[in-house]
């Protein structure tokens, strides 16, 4: 039995829910531990959702993607997470990359690349991180030097999702002094010369989603590569900011979903019929069951604003900050309840608890959440 | 903030030196692979702790719970895994024989448990017996001049590779009719069924063992027939104690390793230090470090005074154990993307310290039993 929430998904949305539950059940879930362990990104199932039209939801149809609302591509994220929730990242990564691409691209470059994202034939990273430049992302040092006919890029990325898989990767890079203003994004494709993959990481977790870096030695890219112009690229990260937010606040959702049920699965089963502890787990779980309703009507308010393109600023903060946290409390107490079943890798509940901490750092740590809250609040003092 | 004597500060001084040499540094690799770290055993034979309770005539230190939770915080500081699988050595087989086997079982067994010769475990927890430990179901039954035990054990710390083991067995019809046997890993019918993967205390391995017509000699009987809940409920309460010092130690290494990152990390033109919020993260874990260490050091002389309350143990570890995962967890946060790789070592404390939460006795057992202690409940 699923847990309901309120208001429930259309019909439509509802059934694109159900066929991505599906297929994630079919191809992910039965080899998600040994993924797990492999570190290894499920390229063929991510090309199967890509041809069933899970991917793009939000985009346009005339690019190839579902024309679907906002509310209907974070279900299918918060569903995706509920199984190995690496995979629902890389398709959230990718959003972000057509995102930039639709608001900034030009028609060419709409229609050179977002047809080959949509179809799933390519998947996109997003890449801003550098060594020195973590939450204070326009800190960022990546120099591009304009040369005729386009750029010339030096320098290291860090921490890129999706890395060596990824085959278009949208590049923050400085192109002038002023900290904001200063940075310009370029696409780069994965073979383009000049520009390799670095080291790739050891995490946590998440560990089915790389996580490199990214070289680039005098590495040319033509002025055709340039999304927006120069100067815009941090708008163009920040243009993405909330739909990232929002999107890792239903990978939050996910895994809440994903601990309650199971939990409310071992206490039905042999599990409950032993443990001294039943309603004091039912108690914390009711809890959690509350705040998961109200953090998923937050998703569905800031994706029906997104529809109408209006401010969600603010509400994407709450969404990551809230979302995460939870994440990280059920699971953390799917675990602990479980005892040391909890912590054995086949009861496949600690790979839980081990991707919720991801959550709580990336698209801005939880701290970075909170300081932007507080701005907003200043300024409505 | 905290007095010790002359010979504990020495203790203290040679327990850092020796994981600073031979625990931190392999303290990455063995938790990626899943290893045992045995030249650090025979180091720590070589200093005398493998006894660290047990009688000088054995070898061992014949120190007490005060000096072993030192010990274990020093150690947990570089590797809290491999401090693990000394606990069980040294605490759950090496100090119950000790404390409770007959004169010859002490010559037979402890000198070469205490060299590092033999590798020693205690086996209790089964698959039907968790949190309910008296649940056992391992069966001993006396034929002639042997017992056969028959049932399986789960969870054991150094099972895959220990050699001997005390081991819980019922011998009776009762809940309580529960006896003690040393078993050797060479005994006929004994078997090592599993090796377990785990999230974290990857360094120290675990097993499920089976005992299959598992035939011990009559004389391996530790102490009387239907007579081990006494002893097991003491080892219990000492084990708690014990077992908190490897919390205080991973907690201090969160610590330390987060009060220098925010140090020399800088974001926004300052470094991570000048934060208002950074600085309210590592104050708030040093308060809880040194009030988990006052309440573990004085519950350990307590403990070393003859005090045989149960929550000495149940508070130790309910306050340190909740303490260690929230500190791998701030920790982890503190580092932001750098506490989330395995480059640094932060999210393995963490991974390490959930383990305290739930072994010897979860969070939940552990304020039953202080619950019980001050509400006056009786047993149902």
């Amino acid at each position: 039995m699923a847990l309901t929430f309120f208001p429930p998904l259309k019909a439509d949305e509802s059934a694109v829910r159900t066929k991505a539950e599906s297929l994630y059940r079919q191809h992910l879930l039965p080899t998600a531990l040994s993924d797990d362990r492999k570190e290894l990104f499920r390229r063929d199932v991510f090309e199967k959702f890509g041809r069933e039209g899970l991917i793009a939801l939000g985009v346009p149809k005339e690019y190839g993607g579902g024309g679907a609302s906002y509310r209907c591509h974070y279900a299918v994220i918060e569903e995706l997470a509920r199984g190995p929730i690496a995979f629902s990242v890389s398709v959230a990564v990718t959003n972000l990359v057509m995102g930039g691409i639709l608001v900034f691209g030009n028609e060419n470059q709409k229609k050179n690349y977002l047809p080959k994202l949509t179809s799933g034939e390519w998947l996109g990273a997003f890449s801003l991180s550098e060594p020195q430049s973590g939450s204070d992302a326009a800190a960022l040092n990546l120099k591009a030097t304009k040369v005729q006919g386009g750029y010339r890029l030096n320098g290291t990325k860090c921490w890129c999702s999706s890395g060596g898989d990824a085959d278009l990767y949208l590049v923050m890079t400085r192109t002038g002094e002023h900290k904001t203003k200063g940075i310009t994004s370029f696409l780069v494709t994965k073979n383009t010369p000049g520009f390799r993959i670095g080291k790739k990481e050891k995490k946590m977790g998440l560990k089915a989603s790389a996580l490199t870096e990214l070289i680039f030695e005098d590495c040319f890219i033509s002025d055709e590569h340039r999304l927006g112009k120069e100067g815009d690229g941090f708008a163009v990260a920040l243009s993405q900011l909330d739909a990232g937010r929002i999107g890792i606040g239903a990978c939050g959702t996910g895994i809440a979903i994903a601990a309650i049920e199971r939990m409310q699965k071992e206490l039905n089963g042999d599990f409950g019929k032993h443990c001294q502890f039943k309603e004091a787990i039912a108690q914390k779980f009711s809890e959690y069951y509350a705040r998961l309703q109200a953090v998923k009507l937050l998703i569905t308010t800031a994706s029906e604003l997104k529809d109408q393109a209006q401010d969600i600023k603010i509400l994407a903060s709450q969404i990551k900050l809230l979302g995460s946290d939870l994440a990280m409390e059920t699971s953390h107490d799917l675990v602990h309840f479980l005892g040391t079943r909890g912590v054995r890798e086949e009861e496949e509940v600690e790979r839980f608890f081990r991707d919720a901490k991801a959550l709580q750092i990336v698209e801005g740590t939880n701290q970075i959440q909170k300081l932007v809250l507080a701005r907003e609040m200043e300024k409505m003092a | 903030m905290f007095s010790f004597t002359d010979e504990q500060k020495l203790l203290i001084q040679s327990v850092t030196a020796l994981a600073k040499e031979y625990l931190a540094p392999k303290a990455e690799e063995l938790d990626e692979h899943e290893g045992f770290n045995k030249i650090a055993f025979q180091k720590m034979a070589e200093l005398g702790l493998l006894g660290i309770t047990a009688d000088e005539k054995y070898g061992g230190a014949n120190l007490g719970a005060f000096e072993t939770t030192l010990v274990m915080e020093k150690l947990a500081e570089a590797c809290a895994s491999t401090t693990l699988s000394y606990l069980a050595h040294s605490i759950l087989c090496v100090n119950n024989i000790q404390a409770n086997a007959s004169e010859a079982q002490k010559q037979k067994y402890l000198p070469k448990l205490i060299s590092g010769d033999w590798l020693g475990a205690m086996a209790m927890t089964e698959p039907e017996a968790g949190s309910d430990a008296l649940g056992l179901q391992t069966r001993a039954v006396k034929k002639g001049n042997k017992y056969i035990l028959n049932g399986s054990k789960t969870y054991i710390t150094n099972g895959p590779d220990g050699d001997i083991f005390v081991v819980y067995a019922k011998t009776g019809p009762s809940r309580k009719d529960v006896s003690t046997f040393i078993v050797e890993s060479k005994f006929p019918g004994f078997k090592v069924s599993k090796k377990l993967k785990k999230m974290g205390m990857r360094a120290s391995p675990t097993a499920e063992l089976a005992f299959i017509d598992c035939e011990v000699p009559v004389e391996n009987l530790i102490g009387k027939e239907n007579d081990s809940i006494s002893h097991m409920m003491k080892n219990l309460n000492l084990e708690r104690i014990t077992i908190s010092g490897i919390s205080l130690g991973i907690t201090s290494a969160c610590l330390s390793y987060s009060s220098r990152f925010v140090q020399e990390r800088s974001q926004f033109g300052k470094p991570l230090a000048h934060f208002q919020m950074v600085q309210e993260r590592i104050a708030e874990m040093a308060a809880q470090l040194d009030a988990g260490r006052a309440l573990c050091y004085a519950a350990a002389q307590r403990f070393d005074k003859g005090d045989m309350d149960p929550t000495l143990g149940a508070k130790c570890k309910l306050f340190t154990a909740q303490m260690g995962t929230r500190a791998g967890l701030e920790a982890i946060q503190l580092l932001g993307g750098s506490g989330y790789m395995k480059e640094y070592p932060v999210e393995r404390y963490m991974r390490d310290a959930k383990l305290l939460e739930i072994g010897a006795g979860t969070n939940e057992i552990m304020r039953i039993i202080i619950a019980k202690s001050l509400l006056n409940l009786k047993e149902k």
